[in-house]
């Protein structure tokens, strides 16, 4: 029964190739096509030493080429890290101090109890008879039937 | 400066995107008002950020209380005209052609509820009440609970 391989490179070439990259006489495209060769499956013994050979070089290739992958994910996360924990500290910073103050006359108070105080006539102010009495009046029906009736008695 | 473009451009996005509520009243004209009359002589101003005001829990509260100033009501108006045009619910009490009172429900800024309060009294004297409001509470309650004090 013979195996048939379908390698790119006869075996001969092959040989000669890894005999030529031993004394160091190989190309860039010959070394290539030896790396090509030796990648296949299903290769003979004899060809696991360099295999194992060019194949370390492979995986030494490939691991810097993910570590260069790998820079960039690293900044991004840790810039993504120090934004969280810088916005979480503001928030914090924000929730735990507030910043309560009140000028009167120009002059700067930072009591919270007068500055309360001062809110709260504030809002006193708006709350007054004359502001409600307008405000309610805009929902109230009978403004409007009564100056709807001005039409409807014409 | 790769790398100041690389962390500083993202840096601004994040912060401009994560923190709008803390300066949702500064694209508001009334801000002028706080800033130029805040500090004045006859004028009382409030800034409280994240207190409990007798039962009121909110998020900003500001308020400004100007007496006998005339411009300044003037310039008030003007800038309740502006901040007025994306407000959602309006109702306003006019005197004499003059507004004289105004309740705007501006739009929500993320989970905030905003109000402006604005009364000029003539009752005793010519007195000025401006207040800005940001609460995670509806503002229509808001408005309730301050009536309801009357």
């Amino acid at each position: 029964m013979k195996i048939r391989y379908s390698h790119s490179l006869s075996f001969e070439k092959a040989d000669k190739l890894i005999e030529k990259y031993y004394d160091g006489l190989t190309s860039v495209a010959e070394e290539k096509e030896l790396r090509n060769f030796l990648s296949q499956p299903n290769l003979p013994e004899q060809y696991k030493v360099e295999r194992d050979i060019l194949g370390f070089f492979e995986a030494k290739k490939k691991k810097r080429i993910s570590t260069v992958q790998l820079i960039p994910f690293k900044r991004w996360s840790s810039v993504a890290a120090v934004l969280i924990v810088g916005v979480f500290c503001i928030k914090f910073y924000m929730t735990a101090y507030p910043t309560n103050f009140a000028y009167v006359d120009g002059e700067k108070i930072t009591d919270v109890s007068q500055i309360k105080q001062n809110a709260m006539a504030s809002l006193n102010d708006l709350s007054s008879d004359e502001v409600a009495d307008g405000l309610n009046s805009l929902n109230d029906s009978e403004l409007i039937d009564q100056q709807l009736s001005v039409f409807s008695n014409n | 400066m790769k790398s100041i473009k690389t962390y500083f451009v993202p840096i601004l996005i994040l912060f401009l995107a994560v923190s709008p509520s803390l300066y949702a009243q500064k694209d508001l004209q009334i801000n002028k008002v706080f800033e130029q009359y805040g500090e004045k002589k006859g004028v009382t101003m409030v800034d409280m950020t994240n207190e409990m005001l007798d039962g009121y829990d909110f998020s900003l509260f500001k308020s400004i209380t100007i007496k006998n100033n005339p411009p300044a009501a003037d310039f008030i108006r003007k800038c309740l005209e502006k901040d007025q045009e994306g407000a959602r619910k309006v109702k306003q009490v006019m005197a004499n052609g003059v507004l004289t009172s105004v309740y705007l429900q501006l739009p929500r800024k993320g989970q905030l509820y905003r109000l402006i309060l604005f009364n000029q009294s003539f009752q005793q004297e010519n007195k000025i009440t401006l207040i800005y409001i940001e609460s995670k509470n509806d503002s229509e309650n808001i408005l309730k609970l301050i009536l309801k004090k009357k």
